[in-house]
C-alpha cells in the first residue's frame, strides 16, 4: 500500500486533497478509478489506525470503576 | 524575767493565736506537695511563689471525712484531681499544737477559683504563643493530598489507639496506611515531656511521614493539663509536619488542639478524617479518569465521523464524475444520430431532385408532350454533316416516320 509510511494526519491531508480534486470535477476519467482506489485505501488505513488506537485506549482506560 | 518551760511557751503561743486570729481565712496558695495517708487523711504543703521562688510555706491537712467529699467534688467541677502544682483558694483554720507545732487545716476549697485560675493560665499560654509568632504555624502547613505515612504519638495500651487502628484497618475501600507508633506517656506530670520527646524522634525522620497524630485513649476525662503546657504547644505549633489531634475529651479544646493543624474529637474521628481524605482523592482521580475516557472517546468519534464524511464525499464525487461522463456520451450519441439523419435527408432530397430532372429529360416524356426526335442514319443529327437527300427517321410517341431531306436552310 502506498500509504504505508504515512501518519494518520498525513493520510487525512492526502485524502482531503484527493477529494477536492474529485469534487472539482476536473479529473480525467482514465484516472478516476485509480484515484478512488487510492482514496478508499487511505480511508481504510485511517479507520484501521483509529480502531487500533481505540483498542489501545480501551485497554488502559476502559475501567473507570474498579 | 519569768522562766517558762517549752510546753508553757507553746501553750502561750497557742492561746495568743486563738485570741488574735479569726476562726478561719480564705487563703490563696499553691499545692507544693501532697500525699494521702492510708487513714484517708491528706497531708499537703502549701506554698506561695514569686518568680518561681518560694516566699512562703506551711504544712496543711485535710481530714479524711472532709477530703473524701472535697476531692470528688473538686474533680467533678474542674475535671482534674487535687494535685501538686494547682493553685487553690481554701478555707483555712490555723492550728497550733504544743507537740506538732503550727499547721493549717483545710475545711473547704473553692473549685471555681481553680477553674478561673486555669482559664487565666491558658490565656497566658495562648498569648505567649501568639507573641512568639508561632501560634498558627502548624495550621499554615498544607496537608498532603494523600496521608498514607502516619506517625502516631500515643500510649500503646490506650483504648483510643486501638480504636484508631481498628478504624483504619477496617476502612471499606481497603486503603493501606503505614502506621508507626511513637510511644509516649499520655497523662500525668511527665506527659508533656514524653510527648515532646516523641515529636523530636519523629522530626529526626520527618521525610518518612506525611502527618503526625496525637491520640489519647477515651475513658477518663481528667488530667488534660499536660496538653495546655506551653512547651508542648510550642513544639506542636512549630512542627514541620501537620499535626492532627484526637485527644478525646468533651471539655473545651486544649491548647495543643488549638495550635494543631486539625483538631478532631476522638481517635476514631482522626482515622475517619484520614480515610475521607483518601476517598476524596480517589474520587478526584476517578473523575479525571472518566473525563480522560470521555475525551478520548469523543476524539475517536470525531475522527470516525470525519472518515464517514470523507467516504460519502468520495463516493458522491466519483459518482458525479461518472454521471457527467455518461451524460456527455449520451449527448454525443444523440448528436451523432441527429447528424446521421440529417445527412441522409439531404442526400435523399438530392436524389429526388435528380430523379425529377431525369424524368424531365426522359425522351419518352418529351414525346408525350408532342415533341419528336429525329435521327439520321440512326444517330443524332450533326448539322454540319447533314446534307440534302439524307434519309432521316422521325420518332413520335407512337409512330416512326421515314423521310428524305429536301432542303437545309439556317434559321433566321
Amino acid at each position: 500500500m502506498s500509504e504505508n509510511n504515512l501518519s494518520y494526519s498525513e493520510s487525512l491531508k492526502k485524502l482531503e486533497a484527493l477529494l477536492e480534486q474529485l469534487e472539482n470535477g476536473d479529473l480525467d476519467i482514465d484516472l478516476l478509478s485509480t484515484k478512488v482506489k487510492e482514496a478508499t485505501g487511505l480511508i481504510r488505513f485511517c479507520k484501521e489506525k483509529l480502531r487500533n488506537t481505540e483498542a489501545e485506549l480501551e485497554q488502559f482506560l476502559d475501567k473507570p470503576e474498579d | 524575767m519569768e522562766r517558762l518551760s517549752l510546753f508553757e511557751l507553746n501553750e502561750t503561743i497557742k492561746k495568743n493565736l486563738e485570741q488574735h486570729l479569726e476562726p478561719s481565712y480564705w487563703v490563696i496558695a499553691e499545692i507544693g506537695e501532697m500525699r494521702t495517708h492510708s487513714s484517708g487523711h491528706c497531708y499537703l504543703e502549701l506554698v506561695e511563689k514569686e518568680d518561681d521562688k518560694i516566699i512562703a510555706k506551711m504544712r496543711a491537712t485535710i481530714w479524711a471525712y472532709t477530703y473524701r467529699n472535697l476531692a470528688s467534688w473538686f474533680e467533678n467541677i474542674t475535671g482534674q484531681p487535687l494535685k501538686k502544682g494547682l493553685k487553690v483558694l481554701s478555707l483555712i483554720t490555723v492550728q497550733f499544737h504544743e507537740l506538732y507545732g503550727l499547721s493549717l487545716n483545710i475545711k473547704d476549697i473553692d473549685a471555681n477559683f481553680t477553674l478561673g485560675e486555669r482559664a487565666r493560665r491558658r490565656q497566658e499560654v495562648i498569648a505567649q504563643l501568639k507573641e512568639d509568632g508561632i501560634y498558627d504555624l502548624n495550621q499554615q502547613l498544607s496537608l498532603p493530598t494523600v496521608t498514607q505515612r502516619v506517625a502516631v504519638i500515643s500510649s500503646p495500651s490506650a483504648a483510643g489507639f486501638g480504636d484508631f487502628m481498628d478504624q483504619l484497618k477496617q476502612n471499606s475501600k481497603g486503603y493501606d496506611f503505614r502506621i508507626d507508633l511513637f510511644k509516649a506517656i499520655m497523662q500525668g506530670e511527665n506527659a508533656s515531656e514524653s510527648i515532646i520527646n516523641a515529636l523530636l524522634a519523629i522530626a529526626q525522620q520527618e521525610d518518612a511521614y506525611d502527618v503526625v497524630i496525637i491520640i489519647r485513649g477515651g475513658g477518663s476525662q481528667i488530667d488534660l493539663d499536660c496538653f495546655d503546657n506551653y512547651d508542648l504547644a510550642a513544639h506542636v505549633a512549630q512542627f514541620p509536619l501537620p499535626v492532627l489531634t484526637g485527644i478525646g475529651h468533651d471539655r473545651d479544646e486544649t491548647i495543643t488542639d488549638l495550635v494543631a493543624h486539625t483538631k478532631l474529637k476522638t481517635p476514631t474521628a482522626v482515622a475517619e478524617f484520614l480515610i475521607s481524605g483518601m476517598v476524596a482523592f480517589e474520587d478526584r482521580i476517578d473523575m479525571i479518569f472518566s473525563r480522560l475516557y470521555q475525551l478520548a472517546r469523543s476524539g475517536i468519534n470525531t475522527n470516525d465521523q470525519q472518515l464517514a464524511r470523507f467516504e460519502h464525499r468520495l463516493s458522491s464525487a466519483s459518482n458525479r464524475l461518472l454521471e457527467r461522463q455518461h451524460y456527455h456520451l449520451q449527448l454525443l450519441w444523440k448528436q451523432l444520430h441527429a447528424g446521421a439523419n440529417n445527412g441522409m435527408n439531404i442526400n435523399r432530397k438530392k436524389i429526388e431532385t435528380i430523379e425529377k430532372s431525369l424524368e424531365l429529360l426522359n425522351p419518352e416524356n418529351i414525346l408525350k408532350r408532342g415533341y419528336s426526335i429525329t435521327t439520321v442514319n440512326g444517330s443524332k443529327i450533326v448539322p454540319e454533316k447533314l446534307k440534302v437527300g439524307d434519309n432521316i427517321k422521325t420518332y413520335t410517341l407512337d409512330q416512326i416516320i421515314k423521310s428524305e431531306v429536301e432542303q437545309i436552310s439556317p434559321k433566321k
